[in-house]
């Protein structure tokens, strides 16, 4: 498990990228997600996933769907046409930010 | 797989309700959530109430009404970086236009009044009330947010009053004072009383408070006292002006008891006239050029122009290097010269009289930086002179051409 600040900088990134693979996701299917591909080293807080769901619908980057589950109403998450866009940026930012860290941090595999 | 009943799922809704979540949609998608982790993870063999305890920590830190506050904060702020770059490319936009709109402003090119407009209502309604959305939404004390509101509200005022000013528009000078009111009735308490006690700010907050109110008293006797005297000094200049017209208009020609024959007395009055009329354009379109345009009285150009000697002086030269024999004058000068000249030749030659002790327009030495330099009638006048002097110069003017037509008579 990582600390919950290394994650929360990363979570919109996390989120995005998952939901412009899939064509729907729930808030619990998304935690699920995440635990199965890290092997439960990432696993998204309910308390930060939540909020962002909602800021990230507020701002036309994802669209939901609401599906009547037994006795509750259930919301997919799907990611619209900008937030893709988004989420390519997201991930490149990202993926240089790595760069530049592996870099900073002077962890670049030794040679010979 | 556990399956849950409609009762716990009310149970849950309600529970969650309880805790301080408002929002029907946080609601919903919380409900949905923590009815999967149950049904998911739960034993059928456990029991509900105890496994329901056990899994709600793990949506919170301390409370749940964090993921409440949490939501909401991210959606006030949902233009949050919308407003921002409105913020500051307006702020820019501003600037920027203000600098060229002043230096239009100098140079008398046109447009100069179109662009501080365009500067001083993007500061005033796009600039300072976001920035007072940001901010305000920034701190968390109160009386921050009223100290921020006081300063932006002093801000729009202070800003659209100079606009006011500089388009000679009436009210000016009210909403001046009541942007001085605000600052000093307003702002300056709340900040002075709110960061006084705050050991951390005390010190800072007494300088601060200083610096207020000495730049907002300088501020004061700048516009406000001094705008009193100009206008003082402008109703004299002007009746002043109407006095000598009365006074020559009744003291002139229509004198039964004068010696010249009415012919060339009706001569002198027409060329009079006309001198006077070149006088009278000359001065109109000095206030015209700088009105910008319109027709500003002299009270309002005294207000805006005085101890302002480029403005004239552009009017009356070609260029300004102080130098007087490389500014030229200008057409509209040496025009008047010239029917000046015109006029007196006239009055030496037909009423043998020397007008020269009441009008010089020759040269003259003048000392200039300590040396004694030959200067002629335009630039000792009108050259670099503040506009309330070219105004007395003009009346003088005037005057003179009616004290040579009376010694004429």
């Amino acid at each position: 498990m990582y600390s919950s600040e290394l994650i929360k900088g990363t979570l919109k990134t996390i989120i995005l990228k998952l939901l412009s693979e899939s064509d729907k996701m729930y808030g619990y299917e998304i935690t699920q997600k995440v635990k199965e591909l890290t092997g439960g080293k990432i696993q998204l807080t309910e308390g930060a996933l939540y909020p962002t769901l909602h800021a990230l619908e507020a701002q036309g980057i994802l669209s939901t769907d609401v599906v009547n589950v037994g006795n509750r109403i259930r919301k997919y998450y799907s990611v619209t046409i900008t937030g893709k866009q988004i989420a390519k940026e997201k991930v490149n930012e990202y993926s240089d930010f790595i760069d530049t860290m592996i870099f900073l941090l002077d962890l670049k595999p030794k040679m010979g | 797989m556990y399956e849950l009943s409609k009762d716990q799922v009310d149970f849950i809704l309600e529970d969650v309700r309880r805790n301080g979540i408002k929002t029907e949609e946080l609601q919903l998608s919380l409900l949905d959530h923590i009815c999967c982790v149950i049904e998911n993870e739960m034993s059928p063999d456990k029991n509900f109430d105890d496994y329901y305890r056990s899994v709600l920590p793990r949506f919170f830190k301390k409370e749940l009404k964090e993921i409440q506050e949490e939501t909401d904060l991210l959606l006030t702020f949902k233009h949050y970086y919308a407003m921002k770059k409105v913020m500051l490319r307006s702020g820019m936009f501003s600037a920027i236009t203000f600098a060229i709109g002043a230096i239009f402003k100098i140079m008398h090119w046109p447009g100069a009044s179109a662009l501080l407009q365009l500067a001083i209502i993007s500061i005033s309604f796009i600039f300072l009330p976001i920035f007072f959305l940001i901010k305000s939404k920034e701190v968390k004390v109160v009386q921050q947010k009223f100290i921020i509101g006081f300063g932006v509200i002093f801000g729009i005022l202070f800003c659209i009053s100079t606009l006011f000013k500089i388009m000679h528009w009436p009210g000016a000078s009210f909403m001046w004072l009541l942007a001085l009111g605000v600052l000093f009735f307003l702002f300056l308490p709340v900040f002075f009383f709110s960061g006084i006690r705050n050991p951390d700010t005390k010190m800072n907050t007494i300088l601060s408070s200083i610096m207020v109110v000495i730049a907002g008293g300088l501020l004061f006797t700048l516009t406000a006292i001094y705008g009193a005297k100009y206008k003082e000094e402008a109703i004299e200049i002007a009746d002043l002006h109407l006095k000598n017209v009365t006074i020559f208009a009744s003291s002139s020609l229509d004198d039964k008891s004068n010696k010249i024959d009415s012919l060339v007395r009706i001569e002198l009055q027409q060329k009079t006239e006309k001198v006077l009329n070149n006088i009278s354009e000359v001065r109109n379109s000095l206030y015209k050029y700088l009105g910008e345009g319109k027709s500003v009285n002299e009270e309002e150009l005294l207000m805006g122009y005085r101890n302002d000697y480029l403005s004239c002086h552009q009017f009356f030269f070609k260029s300004y290097t102080r130098n007087p024999e490389k500014d030229l004058p200008k057409e509209i000068l040496i025009q008047l010269k010239k029917e000046l000249k015109t006029y007196q030749s006239y009055v030496n030659q037909y009423f043998k009289i020397s007008s020269k002790s009441i009008l010089n327009l020759d040269d003259q030495n003048r000392t200039f930086d300590g040396e004694s330099v030959k200067t002629d009638w335009e630039h000792i006048y009108f050259s670099v002179t503040p506009f309330e002097t070219i105004v007395r110069n003009l009346n003088q003017l005037e005057i003179d051409i009616r004290l040579i037509e009376a010694s004429c008579i």
